[in-house]
């Protein structure tokens, strides 16, 4: 376990108050009945109320808990007292783990056993097999409905013109969606969600429009004809039509051993959910590998892995022809992340493109692709702002990103020479992520606002 | 596959027909179901056979060399000030890394010149405090170019002086007059008759700054504007010049209002001058040249607020001359004058203004010996003098026993500038350690508290922090807590440059 400093701490914060709350209680004069063991750290904080709230966190992780109501996750107490420990370790004296310290620790060591005993389990778990079958059959006749559905929409749509189309209210397309929600046929509702902010989202709309429109015909001559597929690729459809996967599918597969770096990290908000995306790459397998987390409403995401994270461990895919999304089934402490990226990981603008071709070969309907460009640097020509490789190969920047601070954290800490530049493609255009390595030296998140 | 540009050529081509939908493009696209396989196609075709383009292009290289950074400690306070966006706080913590030779690092660099390129005042040494990497970012991205008025003056003044609009030919002057004032004088006569009485008047304002004699000929010329507005500005700039011909002729009217008499009273008794005051029984029309405004305002009589007009513009030293006395015994020689008030008011206006430390000091006393205390005109006492001074003349006024907790606050606040570790000290040691109750009073505690936060020595922290303890009967505050955080995290920031 690396030491902790007051950097490493702040990076677990989820958003820049909470870290400038963490700070301000990132002093002994804050907290009463402090105390650390080998595994854990604990304190007492006056809050606005009667009762100091309990923080605790169990060093190995770290994991936190406060009995405060924050929903930030982690809290500003766990943070402080995170801080505190970090800036002198000897301000908590060692001593025994009182009850409510002990009794959580020895709780969240149950319970990491018996996901191994899942694990183990899984592969021998009786099967009600004729009730999961019935369920199954329903959903797929619900979904072809959806389908049937979503096939005459997309006819009338390219009948009637993207033109005619953007005059739409936006509760028309919702109305279009949701019908498709109903049939169990969330990822259509997304195709037809995508379009509708398509169609007025400025130059070269039509294009992206119908490129989309093509993706979801694709998708519906898949779906029409779902029993002639192979198995895994059929997987895949229902996937891309909105089947949710289930934990236990992954665990079910052969686990993956590598040391892994999470090469990135972006977090996706709508008004629905937040999403976590974080991207892992072996060192050993060379594979990729995504980490989906979602939080409904408000609730916090855990993020259990940082961004530029470096751990031994062994990872699960989910069965698919192209097994990208997968779960953590075991890890190691996080391991110092190296202050030069690893070579095997990295590749050219054209090596990287190629490994997109064969990934969309295996799964059309692949959203993005994480690209780890060596010896890459930003560049600036009239049409627009570039990633451009050794080879002087490039690739264009999203304009979301070019328009914001992001792109100008990115040239600022490349200052304009080659580094490892970490971007997610989607076949028109990069998003950077992270930086790895350059002037600026160690790992760069570019998708939040500091650098961890 | 086919080669990708046909792919996107296609694409292309596919969308325009789905823009104007089928049933208008046309038979050429046969059925939906085929237009949206041709479409499905060229989309996949497009993206898995996208082949980039070669640029060979660079940016320009960011400068090698610079500054060391900052400390990480140091750092990631930075980070945290840009999150409260606390502009006093950034401006300190730039000047604490300007002083200790380090910079900001890079990739906070673009988060800081949006920060500063959004301020109304843009400290300069916030941009500085980037080390040349800052110079760099402005460079790409010209929103965050310094405004002209704080680099030095830019090349094509002259042509910009010309041509340009207002606020840019004032930005220029503005710069100008900073790097050459004779130059700057000479661009605002260059275009002179053809400015508008506006224009001229902004550009009077301008040259106010770095004055000297060598502007006076231009400057009393324009006593004869066809403007008010500039005759007025003109008369401002030539009362707060020492030497000037209007503060001699105001001078010499002074000299008529001001009456010595030196009564002997006995033979043991010194001969100890009394000070009368003569107000002019006329306005002279001669006056209106040299900006005296013949219009009283309300509640003020005409003959003495023509004395005050004329008292304000003349030479201090006067006084000293004709009576002999300091500025100490002149005050106590008007005590019994009927135009006591009105005296000091402009004894007040010319002190502030020529920043004379003897004269402010006495008249700061006189002001406190007055209830309530008069803290507009004090604080135009303190601002001109220098910060020794200033601390000094405060710490008197504010030991004045007649003063109560939240007045004591009220006068430290003059000090708007950084206090000095002594001067913070003694002014924490002045107040009284007792509970502020009433509402207003607690309301003007919290607004001086925030005020002092900022500029109090951080080395003061613990009494800052006992003083507001024992202001409040309980717990302070969240205003006052805030308060007392902003002090503490101000004394861990000076710590962390020097670790």
């Amino acid at each position: 376990m690396p030491e902790w400093t007051s950097e490493r701490v702040l990076a677990l914060a989820p958003d820049p108050s909470s870290a400038s709350a963490g700070q301000s209680l990132a002093n002994t004069r804050k907290w009463s009945a402090l105390g650390r063991s080998d595994r854990a750290i604990w304190g007492l904080c006056q809050g606005s109320g009667k009762t100091p709230y309990q923080s605790r966190v169990d060093l190995a992780e770290p994991a936190f808990k406060c009995s405060c109501p924050s929903r930030k996750f982690p809290c500003k107490h766990g943070l402080g007292l995170l801080l505190v420990f970090a800036k002198d370790a000897a301000s908590l004296p060692v001593g025994d783990e009182p009850d409510w310290v002990a009794e959580w620790i020895d709780g969240r060591s149950e319970r990491a056993q018996k996901t191994l005993e899942r694990t183990a389990a899984v592969a021998e778990k009786p099967v009600d097999v004729e009730s999961q079958t019935k369920r199954a059959a329903q959903r797929e006749a619900r979904v072809r409905d959806g389908v049937t559905g979503c096939r005459m929409w997309l006819e009338d749509l390219v009948r009637r013109g993207l033109a005619a189309a953007q005059a739409d209210s936006s509760a028309d397309w919702e109305r279009a969606a949701a019908r498709l929600v109903d049939a169990q046929a969330s990822g259509l509702a997304s195709y037809v969600r995508r379009i509708a902010g398509t169609v007025s989202s400025g130059s070269g709309w039509d294009v992206r429009a119908t490129d989309l429109i093509g993706q979801l015909h694709l998708l519906l001559c898949a779906a029409e004809r779902l029993d002639d597929l192979p198995a895994d690729l059929a997987g895949d459809v229902r996937v891309a039509l909105g089947r949710s996967q289930s934990r236990d599918e992954a665990l079910g597969s052969e686990g993956v051993e590598d040391r892994w770096t999470a090469i990135g990290q972006v977090i996706e908000e709508d008004e629905r959910f937040r999403v976590a995306r974080t991207w892992l790459a072996g060192h050993r397998t060379k594979r990729r590998a995504l980490i989906l987390e979602f939080a409904a409403g408000g609730q916090p995401l855990e993020r259990a892995i940082a961004a530029g994270a470096v751990f031994e461990g062994e990872l699960r895919f989910y069965p698919s022809r192209l097994p990208l999304r997968a779960i953590v089934a075991a890890r190691s402490d996080a391991l110092p992340a190296p202050s030069e990226p690893a070579p095997p990981l990295s590749e050219t603008v054209d090596e990287g493109l190629g490994r997109y071709a064969e990934a969309l070969a295996s799964n059309p309907w692949l959203t993005r692709w994480p690209l780890v460009l060596s010896q890459a640097r930003p560049l600036r020509e009239d049409a627009g702002w570039l990633i451009v490789d050794d080879d002087d190969r490039g690739l264009p920047l999203r304009g979301s990103f070019t328009q914001g601070l992001q792109l100008w954290r990115l040239v600022a800490a490349t200052g304009g020479s080659p580094a490892t530049i970490v971007i997610e493609w989607n076949g028109t255009s990069a998003l950077p992520i992270a930086l790895l390595g350059g002037a600026h030296g160690g790992f760069l998140d570019l998708a939040s606002r500091w650098p961890a | 596959m086919n080669e990708s540009p046909s792919a996107r050529h296609r694409l292309r081509l596919l969308a325009a027909a789905a823009t104007i939908g089928l049933d208008r493009a046309g038979e050429s696209h046969g059925h939906p179901d085929a237009f949206l396989t041709q479409a499905a196609t060229a989309a996949l075709q497009a993206r898995a056979g996208w082949r980039p383009a070669t640029h060979a292009g660079r940016l320009p290289a960011a400068p090698t060399a610079d500054q060391p950074l900052a400390p990480a400690a140091a750092r990631a306070t930075l980070r945290r000030l840009l999150d409260i966006a606390d502009p006093d706080l950034i401006e300190e913590w730039a000047q604490l890394a300007i002083k200790h030779g380090v910079r900001a690092d890079g990739p906070v660099a673009p988060v800081v010149l949006e920060w500063w390129a959004e301020q109304t005042r843009r400290a300069p040494a916030v941009f500085e405090m980037l080390g040349r990497t800052g110079e760099w970012l402005s460079t790409l991205n010209p929103e965050w170019r310094r405004p002209a008025a704080t680099v030095a003056v830019p090349d094509g003044a002259d042509e910009i002086w010309a041509a340009g609009r207002t606020p840019e030919r004032i930005a220029v002057l503005t710069s100008v007059r900073r790097a050459d004032p004779a130059r700057a004088r000479a661009l605002v006569e260059s275009t002179w008759p053809q400015d508008g009485a506006a224009e001229r008047k902004a550009f009077l304002e301008v040259l106010f700054d770095h004055r000297s004699l060598a502007d006076e000929p231009f400057l009393e010329a324009a006593l004869d504007d066809r403007s008010k507005q500039v005759r007025r500005q003109a008369a401002t700039t030539l009362a707060a010049l020492p030497g000037s011909g209007l503060r001699q002729r105001m001078t010499e009217r002074a000299a008529a209002i001001i009456g010595v008499t030196h009564a002997s009273r006995g033979l043991l008794r010194r001969a100890q001058p009394q000070v009368t005051l003569t107000p002019p029984l006329q306005f002279d029309p001669a006056w209106d040249r040299d900006g005296v405004e013949e219009r009283p305002p309300a509640g003020v009589g005409p003959r003495a607020w023509w004395m005050r007009q004329i008292l304000a513009a003349s030479d201090l030293a006067l006084w000293e001359h004709r009576t002999g006395l300091d500025p100490e015994g002149i005050l106590s020689a008007l005590q019994e004058s009927e135009f006591v008030g009105d005296a000091r008011l402009a004894l007040a206006d010319a002190a502030s203004r020529a920043g004379n430390a003897a004269w402010s000091l006495a008249l700061a006393r006189r002001l406190v010996a007055d209830t309530p205390v008069d803290l507009a005109t004090l604080s135009a006492l303190v601002r001109g003098l220098t910060s020794t001074d200033r601390e000094r003349v405060c710490l008197e006024v504010a030991d004045q026993p007649q003063l109560g907790t939240v007045e004591r606050w009220a006068v430290f606040t003059l000090i708007d500038d950084e206090w000095s570790p002594e001067f913070s000290r003694r002014a924490m040691a002045l107040v009284p350690r007792q509970p502020v109750r009433e509402p207003r009073d607690l309301l003007a505690l919290v607004r001086a508290a925030d005020a002092v936060s900022r500029r109090i020595a951080p080395q003061a922290v613990d009494a800052f922090d006992q003083v507001l303890a024992s202001s409040t009967d309980g717990p302070p505050s969240d205003s006052l807590s805030r308060s007392i955080e902003r002090v503490r995290l101000r004394a861990d920031m000076h710590k962390e440059f020097t670790s």
